[in-house]
């Protein structure tokens, strides 16, 4: 071998060198797989790179031809280094396969099997011929079929990580579209260069501009990886995020195929993971595909799901989201998958524990309205034996008052609202039978109830209806003597939106005389009315104008809202 | 006129039916004997051939107040009126199934036994 000195010999051997330890640092200091990868990488560019200092320092053809043959085993392996390394860092490490890389191998291999037997079919170069470039010679090649074959190959598999990585920088968030811009440019420099080269367009002088092109390529390597720390912490911190959900997380692409899931994810459908990425949704959840695909639109849902497993049935809570990039297309779809088996039992259990607890409360009311129906009764059987009639008269009244509580448990018992009664239909009910028992003494008296709907819980409703009781029989009884014609009214009303309750009784009988104080009386209605009043935190208003009429103001925590009766 | 008609009381509670065999005769009317059960009542129905039965739907046994009510109006023209006005969905349309005069609530006062006892017997006279 005979060599020569030109002006790139060092600089291009300094550059190999640097490739090399850049290699050694990346190995040494971070050992994820995409740094392994990427020193690997650049290992094979610095023998390239060594081969082509070489193959330009020979001084003769044989030295050239050998050192040319030798940049093979480093340039060959490039683009297919190239696109897996793209691959791990756009994250379809599921991807790479030891069957596919062998696939895309052949060529490589075969190229390179064909530069160290060309002497004897001449398919990789027809003639070599030394040109001077000024004080040195450069080797020249006349290229034959096997070299146009793997140029081709090697330009498609770079195209198609420049592809991939330049979709990534047009749709990915800040981080990924920085990382990824830096192996674009690592990508597509040598990809161009190498193509402006083979079109011999003389690129620094018609020397070699791959190996070249080569050093931003590296540069942009080493500063995607080292700047966005792209090889350790962000896929890391994604894995572990990914797999410690506790909720399935399946990414399809737009073509509805699986590309990337996680651990609960294949728990929860009982699938491999290794051998469902790349496949249909159809084919990875059958069960479910057909509704999903009626379901994936262009915005956040939800789908409840039941689906046999291992023979038990569990419930799948399915969210699915699109993936939707700057330009508003829908380019995946992430669904979450939580199983909700667990969460469904128990609220199944609470619910029925709920509906037996409501039956036994209604039991309850059933069984107090009985035994208020049985003291009712005694009262009654006792009165049988009464002659007075203002004791009748008490006895009477005292019936009343069971019969006003009887039937608050009467319409909790039968109302699906264990909790609280509609009043005002209540008030009709309660007035109206009222009328009924005192229609001996009153004929002609008109009963009228204005009320709204109005929701009151049972410690509100029983005290409430015990003063209609006692104010409405007090009506009844002194207000239209000697077959007085009048009207009696019964009115609640809620204040709108606010919990303030007012409750007025009135008539236009007789009225009370002017000498009795309310709330100071023998009459033991009276006395219940300022008792129960006070009970519920009301006040007592009374009005003597043109008959009698009591107004209870009082104030109840917002119930539900009311609406007018029909 | 009230003394000619004859009330059976169907209750199962003692001193409910008590109170309304009380209320009855005080009213006016024959109220002979008062029963626990379905059966009772349906052997008191046969026996004395009452106007009007005032039938509780829970009762003692096996056989409830509807029940009772259907093997006695079927070969009866006897008036019924249950003695409970709110019962769930499926018990009152069985109970409606044999066309009751009425359905009082308990508890009850006279006046509202007597437009039961008027409502039933209008009905009677009208069939």
């Amino acid at each position: 071998m005979t060599w020569q000195y030109t002006p790139l010999t060092v600089p291009l051997l300094m550059v190999a060198v640097i490739v090399i330890f850049l290699a050694i640092y990346l190995r040494v200091l971070q050992g994820t797989p995409i740094v392994r990868h990427a020193a690997l990488l650049l290992l094979a560019d610095a023998l390239w790179l060594i081969a082509v200092t070489l193959e330009l320092a020979g001084g003769d053809l044989s030295t050239k031809i050998f050192w040319n043959k030798v940049q093979y085993f480093g340039s060959v392996f490039v683009p297919l280094g190239w696109l897996l390394l793209t691959l791990r860092v756009l994250g379809y490490s599921e991807w790479i396969k030891p069957m596919r890389i062998m696939g895309l191998s052949f060529i490589p291999v075969l190229t390179l099997i064909a530069v160290w037997t060309n002497e004897r079919h001449g398919l990789v170069w027809t003639s070599h011929e030394l040109r001077q470039l000024g004080s040195f010679s450069v080797l020249i090649n006349e290229r034959g079929i096997i070299f146009w074959v793997y140029f081709v190959y090697a330009s498609i598999l770079v195209a198609c990580a420049v592809i991939m990585l330049f979709r990534t920088v047009t749709r990915e968030r800040e981080l990924y579209k920085g990382q990824a811009s830096a192996f674009l440019v690592g990508g597509l420099v040598p990809l161009a260069v190498g193509i402006l080269d083979v079109a011999r367009q003389d690129l620094v002088g018609g020397l070699y501009a791959v190996p070249l092109a080569m050093i931003v390529s590296v540069v942009a390597i080493v500063w995607g990886i080292v700047h966005f720390r792209s090889g350790d912490i962000v896929p890391i911190a994604r894995k572990l995020v990914m797999e410690s959900l506790s909720d399935g997380v399946l990414v399809f692409d737009q073509g509805l195929r699986l590309v990337d899931m996680n651990t609960a994810a294949k728990n929860s459908l009982q699938i491999g993971q290794q051998g469902h990425i790349g496949k249909l949704i159809t084919e990875v959840w059958p069960e479910v595909a057909e509704h999903l695909a009626h379901e994936l639109h262009f915005s956040d849902h939800f789908i409840n799901f039941v689906m046999q497993s291992s023979g038990v049935e569990r419930t799948l809570d399915v969210r699915c989201s699109p993936l939707v990039d700057w330009r508003h297309t829908v380019i995946g779809w992430v669904i979450v998958v939580r199983d909700i088996t667990e969460q469904t039992s128990s609220t199944n259990r609470l619910q029925a524990s709920l509906r037996e607890k409501e039956v036994l409360l209604k039991e309850i009311h059933h069984r107090v309205k009985n035994n208020l129906q049985i003291i009712a009764s005694l009262l009654n059987l006792q009165s049988s034996s009464i002659d007075d009639p203002l004791t009748l008269a008490q006895f009477q009244d005292s019936q009343n008052r069971v019969r006003s509580m009887a039937l608050i448990h009467e319409r909790l018992y039968r109302s699906d609202d264990l909790a609280q009664i509609d009043f005002g239909s209540y008030v009709r009910d309660l007035a109206g039978s009222l009328v009924q028992t005192y229609r001996g003494q009153v004929q002609n008296v008109m009963l009228k109830v204005e009320a709204d709907v109005t929701l009151l819980d049972i410690d509100t409703a029983i005290p409430c209806g015990l003063i209609v009781n006692e104010l409405v029989s007090n009506a009844l009884k002194h207000a239209f003597p000697n077959g007085l014609t009048g009207q009696i009214c019964v009115e609640i009303r809620q204040k709108q939106g606010e919990g303030e309750y007012r409750l007025v009784v009135r008539d236009n009988g007789v009225g009370m005389g002017d000498d009795v104080d309310y709330r100071n009386t023998p009459s033991l209605g009276l006395q219940l009315v300022n008792s129960l009043a006070k009970q519920i935190g009301g006040s007592v208003d009374l009005c003597r104008d043109g008959g009698t009429q009591f107004a209870i103001h009082f104030t109840r925590p917002r119930m539900n809202e009311v609406e007018p009766s029909k | 006129m009230t003394d000619t008609i004859t009330i059976l009381v169907v209750e199962d509670e003692a001193i409910v039916a008590l109170d309304l065999q009380s209320r009855l005769r005080r009213l006016g009317y024959l109220v002979p004997e008062t029963a626990a059960s379905g059966t009772e009542a349906i052997q008191l129905a046969e026996q004395l051939q009452p106007d009007l039965i005032f039938m509780d739907i829970g009762l003692q046994g096996t056989m409830d107040g509807i029940e009772a009510a259907e093997q006695i109006c079927a070969c009866s023209t006897v008036q019924v009126v249950f003695l409970t006005a709110y019962a769930d969905a499926n018990t009152r349309q069985r109970a409606e199934f044999i066309a009751p005069a009425s359905f009082l609530s308990k508890p009850f006062a006279d006046e509202e036994v007597l437009t039961a006892i008027k409502t039933a017997l209008s009905k009677r006279n009208e069939s």
